[in-house]
């Protein structure tokens, strides 16, 4: 075989490298069932996708074929590095096809689709049966803007985008340290999605580590696509409504919970990180605790953790004093509650019912619709039609007050799938007051807490400091401590040795 | 298998040992011994001091056989359908007297078989929930401080030897669950130290809070009122008078339920386990018969005079397996060395 091509022999014998590529191409070749590499059988094995170009091109060893998706290569900048490859083969320069931007393979149309899937440009040389592959990718998207979901006052505004290479550019600015460790996966037999985690691997818990790669591991041959689906695969609790994994589309996050010793996750074509271990009350810290005064920061978090309590427990609250302890309020203010709800049909449960689904539906809408005309869902639903079901005697004005102030309480999260959970977390709870009253509400609180210590993220205790109890961190939970202040290094959820900085 | 590090270990016997008495010891106390009944809780503090002290120098040779370890399940059992029962007679009386009991026990009972169809950890965690309660208790409390009438504290007369022995009999009822340090000292990691300090600021927690709550029902109720007053803790809160709400002790029931049910799981749990030590892991099935048959006994239970008998047995029942199983089994094991 290698006397059929003397030519590129002559380039490439003194790279010991290069005769392991011929090592293995002799393996190859071994067989006298050579692949036959025609421009018709590769159209056929892109099925003569429209997108799919394919050009012969001279070269000096003899005849290539170049082949690349036009949606997803840059075929000016492939020219370019074509042209200065072209002219390292001239030259006889040794490993001519290895460069920053390209890379000289046997050929396998395995390698070959996943090259040109990834948006590699390639050229096949059918004699060598070898091919170059020049990575010239088409660089179209959005530049790294704040997301809409996690806006600050204070600090940095910029935000992921979906590619993986920009994301992590925006992270090495941000930490400059030797021991971040970017590694990836390629997940899916047909898709081929490149996962990409990092991790400080002198802070990161080895055996944390260890698990969340054995956890990708086993989904290696699983086509997912984005990291929702992988959320699947590493949680521990699928059914649990609360989320296991952090997503954030925000650098700053993702550098502080790495310096926390956690893992980040990136999917190809996803603007999203995602971060684990985390315990349950890492969904109620913002970067604009960090970056506020200690004040003001410990004022916002002790906040959160109202509107958390709020936001689950105030409709089945006021469904558990309407319906079973009205003797608990004020005599004025029981006045007034009778006089309300006398005049209502049905009972609390079900105007809590309708208020909250009606909340829901406009909440989802707004998403769903263009901005201006979702701002004016907002206005109509909540304004328009909330007073209307008022007027129209279905539901009392109270119940309009406890299910704006829950829906408002359950906006103050700053993580959408944790927002998300709680939102679902009050109907239980209406429910058990709706039967029990406070009785019901305290056997729901057990259930709630029960479940919270269960649940792990990585195995990791997800209910820390609570679970392993650890006096020492309960303040941090509501208040931002200062960063002057002495505190342990977090290693996910052991302690090394003591440092200033910042606490989670 | 598990470990407990020593402030897990403290609040489970914190839980173990105020769970089922702390809303309705003091009435019975001050039937007996009036206004001594405040020394004589000093006296008992000191008495259960030198049990946790003697308790904590001879925990290693207390290795009870299966035996042993099964009437100490017995034990357990009937601590919770009595108590079980208890609760459900109060929450009748203040908050469904039309539900039948069968219901609230179950729901009470079906938590209890949540927690434990779940991993040792979860368990031994739980009486955390408990740490936000106990502010919110404390400040109930002291919201009565302005109505306290301290001349109730006098007279003492500690020369009624008959009143004093019968109060030392009942003030045995806040004893109760002190047993589970021997059977749980042996988790704690050994580089943890119980003896000394921990050991004295538990024992000062655990005064502190029977004696507070003692204290203020002494103080709040005259005399002759304890003969009608079951659950003075709860009288004395539905008798506050705060701007915001009217009926305080409904909050309280509220965190009186979830602390009740916390101690009934743990007491469910430390039968399953200590049955494990000596048999195989029981199966999910066990567990569910095993809460079943708590909810039919202490349904059958849950009436005002049976109550009464088994609250009185229940003194000599936990003066039995608190002092005599230990002393009898530690002494054993002592001449099996020899």
């Amino acid at each position: 075989m290698v006397g059929k091509s003397p030519s590129m022999f002559f380039f490439l014998h003194k790279s010991v490298q290069w005769r392991r590529y011929f090592s293995r191409e002799v393996k190859y070749m071994g067989s006298d069932n050579k692949p036959v590499i025609s421009k018709k059988s590769l159209k056929q094995l892109f099925y003569n996708s429209m997108d799919f170009v394919i050009i012969d091109v001279e070269w000096p060893m003899g005849k290539g074929i170049l082949c690349y998706y036009s949606s997803l290569a840059d075929p000016t900048e492939a020219n370019k590095q074509i042209d200065i490859i072209r002219q390292r083969a001239l030259e006889k320069t040794n490993n001519w096809g290895k460069t920053a931007a390209s890379d000289v393979k046997p050929y396998s149309e395995e390698e070959l689709v996943k090259s040109v899937c990834s948006g590699q440009t390639v050229i096949i040389f059918e004699e060598s049966q070898l091919m170059l592959t020049v990575s010239a990718p088409n660089t179209s998207g959005r530049t790294p803007s704040e997301p809409e979901t996690e806006q600050v006052v204070r600090g940095p505004h910029d935000g992921f985008v979906e590619s993986t290479q920009i994301n992590l550019t925006l992270i090495r600015q941000k930490l400059h340290r030797k021991d971040l460790v970017v590694k990836s996966m390629e997940i899916g037999a047909d898709t081929s999605t490149t996962m990409t985690y990092l991790y400080i691997d002198t802070i990161a818990d080895k055996d944390v580590v260890k698990l969340f790669e054995t956890k990708l591991e086993d989904v290696r041959d699983i086509n997912i696509l984005n990291t929702g689906e992988i959320e699947d695969y590493l949680e521990g609790s699928v059914y649990s409504p609360f989320p296991q994994l952090l997503y954030t589309e925000r650098p700053d996050r993702v550098v502080f919970n790495l310096m926390e010793g956690k893992i980040a996750l990136f999917a190809d074509n996803s603007p999203s990180a995602m971060i684990a271990p985390v315990t349950f009350f890492s969904f109620f810290q913002s970067p604009d605790d960090f970056n506020g005064r200690v004040i003001i920061g410990s004022f916002f978090r002790l906040l959160r953790i109202i509107s958390l309590v709020m936001a689950i427990f105030l409709p089945a609250f006021y469904i558990a004093v309407v319906s079973f302890h009205s003797e608990i309020l004020p005599i004025e203010l029981s006045k007034k509650v009778k006089l309300a709800i006398n005049e209502i049909p049905y009972r609390p449960i079900f105007e809590a019912f309708i208020l909250e689904v009606f909340i829901e539906l406009i909440r989802e809408a707004s998403i769903r619709l263009p901005k201006p005309i979702g701002q004016t869902i907002g206005v109509v639903g909540g304004l328009i039609i909330g007073d209307a079901i008022v007027s129209a005697g279905l539901v009392s004005n109270l119940m309009v007050i406890v299910v704006a102030l829950t829906a408002i309480s359950s906006f103050v999260v700053p993580t959408a799938e944790m927002n998300m959970s709680i939102r679902i977390l009050r109907f239980p709870f209406m429910i058990a007051a709706a039967l029990f009253g406070f009785f019901g509400m305290a056997i729901g609180m057990m259930i709630l807490t029960i479940h919270l210590l269960t649940l792990s993220s990585l195995k990791q205790p997800y209910f820390a400091p609570f679970i392993p109890l650890d006096t020492t961190r309960f303040m941090d939970i509501f208040l931002r401590s200062p960063y002057t202040k002495f505190h342990k290094q977090q290693k996910t959820f052991t302690f090394i040795s003591k440092k200033k900085g910042r606490k989670s | 298998m598990f470990t407990l590090s020593r402030i897990q270990f403290f609040l489970l016997l914190f839980v173990f040992q105020t769970g089922t008495v702390f809303l309705s010891f003091q009435s019975r106390l001050i039937d007996v011994s009036g206004t001594n009944s405040w020394v004589l809780f000093i006296l008992a503090g000191l008495l259960h001091y030198l049990q946790l002290f003697l308790f904590e120098k001879f925990h290693k040779r207390f290795n009870p056989g299966p035996f042993v370890s099964h009437l100490y399940i017995v034990y357990w059992f009937f601590i919770i359908v009595s108590f079980l029962a208890y609760i459900n007679y109060t929450i009748a009386i203040w908050l469904f007297p039309n539900t039948p009991q069968i219901v609230t026990m179950a729901f009470m009972v079906g938590v209890s078989l949540y927690a434990n169809t779940r991993k040792p950890e979860t368990l031994i965690n739980l009486p955390v929930i408990i740490l936000p309660m106990i502010p919110f208790f404390v400040l109930f409390l002291f919201m009565a401080l302005p109505e306290l009438v301290w001349t109730y504290l006098f007279p003492i007369d500690v020369t009624d030897y008959k009143s004093m022995l019968k109060g030392l009999f009942f003030v045995q009822a806040t004893f109760i669950g002190v047993e589970m340090f021997l059977f749980l000292r042996k988790y704690v990691k050994a580089d943890e130290k119980v003896n000394g300090k921990p050991l004295f600021i538990y024992q000062s927690i655990w005064f502190l809070f029977f004696f507070t709550g003692l204290i203020f029902v002494l103080l709040f109720f005259p005399l002759n009122g304890f003969k009608f007053v079951t659950e003075p803790l709860l009288y004395l809160l539905k008798f506050q008078k705060v701007t915001f709400v009217e009926r305080l002790d409904l909050f309280f029931l509220f965190i009186w339920i979830s602390w009740s049910i916390i101690t009934i799981s743990i007491y469910i749990f430390m039968c399953i386990h200590v049955r494990k030590t000596h048999y195989k892991s029981p199966s999910n099935r066990f567990i569910i018969l095993f809460h079943v048959l708590i909810v039919i006994t202490s349904t059958f239970l849950a009436t005002k005079d049976r109550i009464e008998i088994i609250r009185q047995v229940s003194i000599y029942a936990h003066i039995v397996f608190s002092v005599f199983f230990p002393a009898v089994v530690i002494l054993m094991n002592r001449r099996g060395k020899q």
